[in-house]
Protein backbone atom coordinates (compact mmCIF):
# COMPACT_ATOMS: atom_id res chain seq x y z
CA UNK A 1 0.00 0.00 0.00
CA UNK A 2 1.23 3.34 -0.70
CA UNK A 3 2.48 5.75 2.32
CA UNK A 4 0.59 9.05 2.61
CA UNK A 5 3.50 11.51 3.51
CA UNK A 6 0.38 14.36 4.09
CA UNK A 7 -1.32 12.14 6.64
CA UNK A 8 2.08 11.08 8.51
CA UNK A 9 3.03 14.40 8.03
CA UNK A 10 -0.24 16.20 9.92
CA UNK A 11 -0.45 13.32 12.20
CA UNK A 12 3.28 14.19 13.57
CA UNK A 13 2.27 17.87 13.50
CA UNK A 14 -0.81 16.56 16.42
CA UNK A 15 1.14 14.60 18.17
CA UNK A 16 3.59 17.52 18.72
CA UNK A 17 0.47 19.92 19.84
CA UNK A 18 -0.91 17.31 21.70
CA UNK A 19 2.18 16.84 23.67
CA UNK A 20 2.05 20.16 25.51
CA UNK A 21 -0.33 20.96 28.13
CA UNK A 22 -2.34 24.47 27.08
CA UNK A 23 -0.84 27.71 28.69
CA UNK A 24 -3.62 29.11 30.99
CA UNK A 25 -2.95 31.95 33.36
CA UNK A 26 -6.57 32.82 33.86
CA UNK A 27 -7.42 36.51 32.60
CA UNK A 28 -3.75 36.64 31.44
CA UNK A 29 -3.90 34.08 28.90
CA UNK A 30 -4.51 36.04 25.54
CA UNK A 31 -1.71 38.29 26.49
CA UNK A 32 0.61 35.76 27.32
CA UNK A 33 -0.29 34.51 23.62
CA UNK A 34 0.01 37.11 21.80
CA UNK A 35 3.07 37.82 23.69
CA UNK A 36 4.20 34.30 23.32
CA UNK A 37 3.80 34.71 19.40
CA UNK A 38 6.23 37.30 18.96
CA UNK A 39 8.79 35.89 20.93
CA UNK A 40 8.54 32.61 18.67
CA UNK A 41 8.62 34.80 15.54
CA UNK A 42 11.18 37.58 15.97
CA UNK A 43 13.03 36.70 18.97
CA UNK A 44 16.54 38.20 18.18
CA UNK A 45 15.18 41.99 17.57
CA UNK A 46 12.75 41.49 20.79
CA UNK A 47 15.83 40.57 23.49
CA UNK A 48 18.17 42.98 21.76
CA UNK A 49 15.46 45.90 21.72
CA UNK A 50 14.75 44.76 25.73
CA UNK A 51 18.08 44.47 26.45
CA UNK A 52 19.01 48.41 25.12
CA UNK A 53 15.29 49.83 26.67
CA UNK A 54 16.17 47.94 29.51
CA UNK A 55 19.52 49.32 29.96
CA UNK A 56 18.35 52.87 28.54
CA UNK A 57 15.84 53.15 31.56
CA UNK A 58 18.51 51.93 34.17
CA UNK A 59 20.56 54.98 33.15
CA UNK A 60 17.58 57.16 33.73
CA UNK A 61 16.96 55.84 36.98
CA UNK A 62 20.83 55.67 37.89
CA UNK A 63 22.22 58.53 36.53
CA UNK A 64 26.23 58.14 36.34
CA UNK A 65 26.21 55.45 39.30
CA UNK A 66 25.90 53.02 36.56
CA UNK A 67 29.26 52.64 36.11
CA UNK A 68 29.88 51.33 39.46
CA UNK A 69 27.62 48.28 38.49
CA UNK A 70 29.69 48.04 35.44
CA UNK A 71 32.86 48.22 37.00
CA UNK A 72 32.11 45.37 39.65
CA UNK A 73 30.18 43.30 36.75
CA UNK A 74 33.88 43.68 34.71
CA UNK A 75 35.74 41.87 37.32
CA UNK A 76 32.84 39.68 37.62
CA UNK A 77 34.13 36.94 34.54
CA UNK B 1 37.03 5.62 10.59
CA UNK B 2 34.88 7.12 7.61
CA UNK B 3 31.61 6.28 9.69
CA UNK B 4 33.11 8.08 12.99
CA UNK B 5 34.32 11.29 10.46
CA UNK B 6 30.66 11.87 8.91
CA UNK B 7 29.21 11.45 12.32
CA UNK B 8 31.11 13.89 13.74
CA UNK B 9 30.63 16.34 10.71
CA UNK B 10 27.09 15.85 10.58
CA UNK B 11 26.87 16.59 14.67
CA UNK B 12 29.49 20.17 13.60
CA UNK B 13 26.26 20.76 11.22
CA UNK B 14 23.89 20.02 13.71
CA UNK B 15 25.91 22.27 15.67
CA UNK B 16 25.97 25.22 13.92
CA UNK B 17 22.26 25.13 12.92
CA UNK B 18 21.04 24.91 16.76
CA UNK B 19 23.54 27.29 17.52
CA UNK B 20 21.47 30.11 14.91
CA UNK B 21 18.30 28.63 16.21
CA UNK B 22 18.55 29.14 19.44
CA UNK B 23 18.83 32.88 18.84
CA UNK B 24 16.29 33.13 15.75
CA UNK B 25 13.78 30.61 15.77
CA UNK B 26 14.28 28.95 20.03
CA UNK B 27 11.06 27.68 20.41
CA UNK B 28 11.11 25.23 17.33
CA UNK B 29 15.18 24.79 17.87
CA UNK B 30 14.60 23.65 21.46
CA UNK B 31 11.80 20.81 20.34
CA UNK B 32 14.30 19.28 18.53
CA UNK B 33 17.03 19.50 20.82
CA UNK B 34 14.59 17.41 23.43
CA UNK B 35 14.83 14.64 20.79
CA UNK B 36 18.43 14.53 21.40
CA UNK B 37 19.63 12.94 17.95
CA UNK B 38 23.19 14.51 18.22
CA UNK B 39 23.94 14.26 22.36
CA UNK B 40 27.59 14.62 21.34
CA UNK B 41 26.67 18.20 20.30
CA UNK B 42 27.26 18.53 24.03
CA UNK B 43 31.06 18.34 22.92
CA UNK B 44 31.22 21.55 20.87
CA UNK B 45 29.57 23.90 23.50
CA UNK B 46 31.99 22.05 25.71
CA UNK B 47 34.63 23.68 23.57
CA UNK B 48 33.23 26.91 23.25
CA UNK B 49 33.33 26.67 27.60
CA UNK B 50 36.52 25.74 27.50
CA UNK B 51 37.97 28.38 25.55
CA UNK B 52 36.66 30.90 28.07
CA UNK B 53 38.23 28.97 30.54
CA UNK B 54 41.40 28.89 29.00
CA UNK B 55 41.24 32.72 28.63
CA UNK B 56 40.01 33.04 32.08
CA UNK B 57 43.04 31.09 33.59
CA UNK B 58 45.21 33.67 32.13
CA UNK B 59 43.19 37.22 32.55
CA UNK B 60 42.05 36.83 35.89
CA UNK B 61 44.82 37.50 38.33
CA UNK B 62 47.06 39.70 35.76
CA UNK B 63 48.32 38.47 32.73
CA UNK B 64 50.07 35.01 33.66
CA UNK B 65 51.63 32.91 31.47
CA UNK B 66 53.06 30.13 33.59
CA UNK B 67 52.05 26.58 32.81
CA UNK B 68 51.94 25.57 36.63
CA UNK B 69 49.73 27.80 37.49
CA UNK B 70 47.45 28.01 34.69
CA UNK B 71 47.14 24.53 34.53
CA UNK B 72 46.26 24.11 38.30
CA UNK B 73 43.79 27.49 37.71
CA UNK B 74 42.31 25.97 34.41
CA UNK B 75 41.47 22.98 36.16
CA UNK B 76 39.73 24.82 39.39
CA UNK B 77 37.80 26.95 36.80
CA UNK B 78 36.73 23.57 34.67
CA UNK B 79 35.57 21.26 37.40
CA UNK B 80 33.46 24.31 39.20
CA UNK B 81 31.52 24.65 35.60
CA UNK B 82 31.35 20.75 35.52
CA UNK B 83 30.12 20.72 38.95
CA UNK B 84 27.93 23.62 38.96
CA UNK B 85 26.53 22.58 35.49
CA UNK B 86 25.57 18.90 36.81
CA UNK B 87 24.06 20.84 39.46
CA UNK B 88 21.98 23.11 37.83
CA UNK B 89 20.62 20.14 34.97
CA UNK B 90 20.03 17.27 38.26
CA UNK B 91 18.27 20.52 40.16
CA UNK B 92 15.89 21.04 37.58
CA UNK B 93 15.35 17.62 36.82
CA UNK B 94 14.65 16.40 40.17
CA UNK B 95 12.06 19.67 40.95
CA UNK B 96 10.68 19.39 38.00
CA UNK B 97 9.91 15.51 38.51
CA UNK B 98 8.54 16.55 41.94
CA UNK B 99 6.31 19.39 40.27
CA UNK B 100 4.61 16.64 37.69
CA UNK B 101 7.47 16.90 34.61
CA UNK B 102 7.74 14.40 32.07
CA UNK B 103 11.40 14.88 30.90
CA UNK B 104 13.77 12.80 30.96
CA UNK B 105 17.27 13.17 32.14
CA UNK B 106 18.55 13.42 28.56
CA UNK B 107 15.59 15.58 27.07
CA UNK B 108 16.83 18.17 29.40
CA UNK B 109 20.79 17.02 28.32
CA UNK B 110 21.12 19.17 25.29
CA UNK B 111 18.62 21.71 26.38
CA UNK B 112 20.43 23.05 29.23
CA UNK B 113 23.54 22.79 27.28
CA UNK B 114 22.78 25.35 24.78
CA UNK B 115 21.72 27.08 28.00
CA UNK B 116 25.34 27.40 28.29
CA UNK B 117 25.50 29.67 25.37
CA UNK B 118 24.33 32.94 26.90
CA UNK B 119 26.13 32.28 29.60
CA UNK B 120 29.68 31.33 27.71
CA UNK B 121 29.15 34.57 25.29
CA UNK B 122 28.56 37.16 28.57
CA UNK B 123 31.76 35.58 30.18
CA UNK B 124 34.01 35.61 26.81
CA UNK B 125 32.79 39.29 26.04
CA UNK B 126 33.55 40.09 29.92
CA UNK B 127 37.11 39.08 29.60
CA UNK B 128 37.67 40.49 26.16
CA UNK B 129 36.45 43.84 27.96
CA UNK B 130 38.53 43.19 30.43
CA UNK B 131 41.29 42.81 28.92
CA UNK B 132 40.67 45.93 26.37
CA UNK B 133 39.30 48.16 28.89
CA UNK B 134 39.99 46.98 32.31
CA UNK B 135 37.84 48.22 35.10
CA UNK B 136 37.60 50.53 37.16
CA UNK B 137 34.65 53.21 34.69
CA UNK B 138 34.81 56.74 35.20
CA UNK B 139 31.71 58.84 35.33
CA UNK B 140 32.96 60.62 31.99
CA UNK B 141 30.82 60.57 28.69
CA UNK B 142 32.85 57.83 27.30
CA UNK B 143 32.75 55.99 30.62
CA UNK B 144 29.29 56.11 30.67
CA UNK B 145 28.21 55.63 27.20
CA UNK B 146 30.49 52.20 27.25
CA UNK B 147 28.29 51.55 30.65
CA UNK B 148 24.98 51.56 28.52
CA UNK B 149 26.50 49.44 25.81
CA UNK B 150 28.04 46.97 28.42
CA UNK B 151 24.80 46.79 30.15
CA UNK B 152 22.34 46.70 26.98
CA UNK B 153 24.11 43.70 26.45
CA UNK B 154 24.29 41.98 29.83
CA UNK B 155 20.43 42.38 29.81
CA UNK B 156 20.26 40.62 26.66
CA UNK B 157 22.06 38.12 27.54
CA UNK B 158 20.27 37.46 30.70
CA UNK B 159 16.91 37.57 28.71
CA UNK B 160 18.35 35.44 25.99
CA UNK B 161 19.36 32.39 29.43
CA UNK B 162 15.62 33.12 30.32
CA UNK B 163 13.71 32.39 27.44
CA UNK B 164 16.41 29.75 26.86
CA UNK B 165 15.62 28.36 30.71
CA UNK B 166 11.40 28.71 30.15
CA UNK B 167 12.27 26.30 27.23
CA UNK B 168 13.92 23.98 29.01
CA UNK B 169 11.27 23.38 31.76
CA UNK B 170 8.43 23.75 28.95
CA UNK B 171 9.91 21.76 26.65
CA UNK B 172 11.71 19.11 28.30
CA UNK B 173 9.53 18.41 31.10
CA UNK B 174 6.53 19.60 29.42
CA UNK B 175 5.29 22.17 32.16
CA UNK B 176 2.81 25.07 32.12
CA UNK B 177 3.97 28.74 33.35
CA UNK B 178 2.54 28.18 36.85
CA UNK B 179 4.38 25.03 37.08
CA UNK B 180 7.16 26.71 35.97
CA UNK B 181 7.61 29.24 38.35
CA UNK B 182 6.90 26.68 41.23
CA UNK B 183 10.05 25.21 39.65
CA UNK B 184 12.17 28.22 39.84
CA UNK B 185 10.72 29.57 43.21
CA UNK B 186 12.67 26.37 44.37
CA UNK B 187 15.47 26.33 42.76
CA UNK B 188 16.38 30.19 42.64
CA UNK B 189 16.86 30.08 46.07
CA UNK B 190 19.19 26.95 45.82
CA UNK B 191 21.15 28.71 43.33
CA UNK B 192 21.87 31.53 45.15
CA UNK B 193 22.98 29.77 48.14
CA UNK B 194 25.20 27.62 45.67
CA UNK B 195 26.47 30.74 44.43
CA UNK B 196 27.43 32.13 47.88
CA UNK B 197 29.36 28.83 47.95
CA UNK B 198 31.18 28.91 44.85
CA UNK B 199 31.73 32.96 45.93
CA UNK B 200 33.13 31.92 49.11
CA UNK B 201 35.48 29.32 47.56
CA UNK B 202 36.84 31.51 44.93
CA UNK B 203 35.50 29.75 42.23
CA UNK B 204 33.46 32.22 40.38
CA UNK B 205 32.07 36.21 40.99
CA UNK B 206 29.43 35.01 38.96
CA UNK B 207 28.27 31.98 38.52
CA UNK B 208 28.70 30.44 35.56
CA UNK B 209 25.27 28.74 35.31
Amino acid sequence: MKEDKVFNQLKEKMILIADLPPQEIGPFTCFWKSSAFYFKTMTLPLLISTGLFSSLTLWFIFGPRLVNLVSILQYGF
Amino acid sequence: MNNLSSYLLLTFFSFLRHVWGTMVKPYETYRNLTKATYPFEALFVGLLVAGYIGIAAVLRRGFVLDPLFLTLRFGKIFWGIVFTFIFAWGSLYFTGRLFGGRGKPLSLFLPWVYSLLPTTVWFLTTSFFYFLLPPPRTTALTGQLFSIVFIALSLTLFYWKGVLYYLTLRLGHKLDLVKILLVSAVNFPLGIVYSLFTYKLGLFRVPFI
